[in-house]
């Protein structure tokens, strides 16, 4: 509480419930919809935060909580972005209105760097590293309710913190289908590697081969023969040849679906690649058609083809013979300008 | 917003009609649209446009760049146009491009700053194509009406600047496109008032040469100045500007004996103070008469003797200068006095009169003349 010069108390400006900063964030999304400005959506967090917890107690998760609020506060701030933000639990969400997904970039980036280099701490010591998550409104999915465009930083922030944390995530179009391939990726990799460390194991247990059928067989043949110390031997050196055999065989088999899932996982890795990219490419597309969308397409000439003079003109004979001078006056005029500029040329 | 966002955008985008980066990019684009005809009247005071789509605009030949950042943040354009250059001519550099009804940078009266001159041109060239609401997808054909004896240069200048903005363009005169405009191409003596200059054209029913038309400059600037002259000269003490005293003209002419009295307020050591000033409007307004009279009769004299007395009784009054109030009664008592004859008719549309002489010269120019020109 502070006073003014005669000593009675200044107001403090009322401080709003969640449930209150919501309903005006809502209004704002509604206002940013209706009059087609873009609205950003930040979502941040603190990298395991329940690791802290456990670590420093119960108290530590609100400390840390309370400075991302901060370090939010803060650099927005000092580069000059307004929005209004409101922390419940572990998250803290931010709403920027008249923001470009660039600028809400640019914000992004420079809390990174601000966590970075102020290496905030928890009571152990442990420095804090933060991820955020941000979507825009620019989206169908993201524009046509707020929760919606909360949801969409939800997952953003989601993708942030698994994909290592510390990092800075935008939601954007088709976000849904690479995520779809990265959890397809994940299980196919998981598949390989089971697949291949059964082949591997397989594979280099000679000694299964042992009961292998055409070890069988070649036993059960000499089975049948008079077993002397010569036909013992050759029965090994048999067996040994056809152990080797199936075994450089079973390794050649081995290592070609080896190669064929490296080369299936590779591919996805490409698709993920390739539709990151167009992502890019489409979000500039969408800036570029949202900054033209002020633009007059034209009002369209009531002529679909060159009309000239009409035949039943009583006039006619002598408009052409006018319209055939001034189109002659004007070739001419060009002319000579060509002329002229090619003589100084 | 579906997932083909890409394909969604590219069906989608329109495009800045209005603007064309050269006339062989424009050519390379197919344009299958339709045919937008432009009939353009470059005005020295103002500059009107008549389309084909039903468009038609006239702005005030004035061009504005914001002076610097503060200006152009408060001003929130880089370019200002017609009134509203006007209006925040203080910020701005301010230009008006034309003078005499041509290019001020090409006139042979000095001028410090060609280039801003050739500039603001070419940016009031296409901004008034772009008032006209062009479509991307349709071919735009011009016809840009040029004094009577406007010269090669300047006329290599209009075209050079309109060339950014149109598929194809023509120059023609501007007296005549008004003729043209009404159908009126026999025995007809058009005077066409401006603000730089007024244009006599001589029509008989061909398409008229160096001989049937004449400029002079006794026009609208020239009423401005005199007006401002004999209210100098009556009221002293009086603070005004050119641009004020337009736009007194503009509001009170008239040239009847029985016009109203024109009371203006006027500052005097910053207070406004009233001046009658109904004399000095009828005398400067008056001073254009025997200039045009002259240039009627010059053209009445040369004409076929046995067609003369038609054309004295078929003299068409265009342009901004005929909305002077009684001018066509001044020029018919002159006429009488010195030629014996005279009836002057004052066109409908005094704006628009020019440029829609020109759309429809553009309507009617055959297709492959349009071609050629490209």
């Amino acid at each position: 509480m502070t006073s003014d010069t005669n000593g009675t108390a200044a107001r403090q400006a009322p401080r709003l419930s969640i449930t209150q900063m919501l309903g005006v964030i809502r209004v704002e999304f509604h206002r940013a919809r209706t009059q087609r400005y873009p609205l950003c959506c930040l979502m941040i967090a603190v990298d395991g935060l329940d690791a802290v917890a456990a670590r420093d107690g119960w108290q530590a998760k609100a400390t840390s909580m309370s400075a991302a609020y901060d370090l939010l506060k803060r650099i927005a701030r000092e580069h000059g972005f307004i929005g209004m933000a409101v922390q419940s639990g572990d998250r803290i969400m931010a709403v920027f209105p008249n923001t470009p997904t660039d600028r809400m970039g640019q914000l992004g980036n420079y809390l990174l760097e601000a966590g970075r280099a102020l290496a905030i701490t928890s009571a152990s010591g442990q420095a804090l590293v933060f991820s955020l998550g941000a979507s825009h409104n620019l989206l169908a999915e993201t524009n046509s309710s707020f929760e919606g465009l909360v949801e969409s930083a939800g997952r953003a922030l989601h993708l942030a913190t698994q994909s290592g944390g510390g990092r800075y995530v935008m939601w954007r179009e088709a976000e849904s289908e690479i995520e779809a391939l990265r959890v397809d990726l994940a299980a196919a990799s998981k598949s390989f590697r089971a697949e291949q460390e059964t082949l591997e194991e397989e594979a280099g247990d000679a000694g299964g081969l042992q009961r292998a059928e055409l070890v069988d067989k070649i036993q059960r043949i000499f089975s049948t023969v008079t077993r002397t110390p010569e036909i013992e031997r050759l029965e090994s050196q048999i067996v040994e040849l056809a152990v080797a055999e199936l075994y450089e065989e079973r390794r050649k088999a081995v290592a070609a679906q080896m190669r064929e899932h490296a080369r299936q996982v590779d591919k996805l890795e490409r698709r993920i690649a390739k539709l990151t990219s167009v992502i890019g490419v489409t979000e500039e597309e969408l800036a570029r058609v949202m900054a033209m969308k002020m633009v007059d397409p034209g009002v369209a000439s009531i002529f679909k083809t060159v009309q000239g003079l009409r035949g039943d003109d009583a006039t006619v004979q002598a408009k052409k013979a006018m319209m055939s001078t001034i189109f002659e006056q004007n070739l001419a005029f060009q002319k000579n300008k060509d002329t002229q500029a090619v003589a100084v040329g | 917003m579906t997932k083909n966002t890409t394909a969604d955008i590219g069906e989608t985008t329109g495009g800045n009609a209005a603007t064309k980066t050269s006339g062989t990019n424009a050519n390379a684009t197919k344009k299958d649209g339709g045919v937008l005809y432009l009939g353009v009247d470059l005005g020295t005071s103002r500059t009107s446009i008549a389309a084909s789509n039903g468009q038609r605009v006239t702005i005030s030949s004035h061009v504005g760049y914001p002076k610097d950042v503060v200006a152009r943040k408060l001003l929130g354009k880089d370019i200002l146009f017609g009134d509203e250059a006007l209006q925040h001519r203080l910020s701005c550099r301010f230009y008006r491009p034309l003078a005499s009804g041509v290019l001020k940078a090409t006139s042979n009266t000095q001028t410090n700053d060609v280039e801003g001159n050739m500039k603001a041109a070419a940016d009031l060239i296409r901004e008034i194509i772009r008032l006209a609401k062009p479509r991307s997808d349709e071919l735009v054909y011009a016809v840009i009406g040029v004094p009577a004896e406007a010269a090669i240069h300047h006329k290599d200048a209009i075209i050079k600047a309109a060339r950014e903005s149109v598929d194809s363009v023509m120059l023609c005169s501007e007296p005549f496109s008004v003729a043209y405009g009404l159908d009126m191409l026999d025995d007809v003596l058009v005077i066409d008032i401006g603000a730089g200059t007024t244009d006599l054209c001589r029509m008989h029913g061909t398409m008229p040469e160096e001989s049937d038309q004449l400029t002079n400059t006794y026009a609208g600037d020239y009423v401005d100045n005199r007006l401002a002259e004999l209210i100098q000269k009556r009221y002293p003490q009086a603070q005004f500007t050119t641009q004020m005293v337009k736009e007194i003209k503009e509001k009170f002419s008239n040239i009847s004996d029985t016009m109203p009295t024109v009371v203006v307020d006027l500052p005097v050591n910053g207070k406004p103070t009233p001046f009658d000033i109904t004399d000095e409007i009828r005398t400067a307004c008056r001073s254009i008469v025997p200039h045009m009279v002259d240039g009627l009769a010059k053209l009445i004299a040369t004409f076929d003797p046995e067609f003369q007395e038609r054309l004295k009784n078929r003299v068409l009054l265009a342009g901004g200068g005929s909305m002077i109030k009684g001018l066509d009664t001044a020029i018919e008592r002159e006429m009488h006095e010195r030629l014996g004859a005279g009836k002057v008719l004052r066109i409908e549309e005094p704006v628009y009169g020019g440029s829609n002489g020109a759309l429809k010269i553009a309507h009617d120019m055959p297709g492959e003349y349009w071609e050629k020109l490209k």
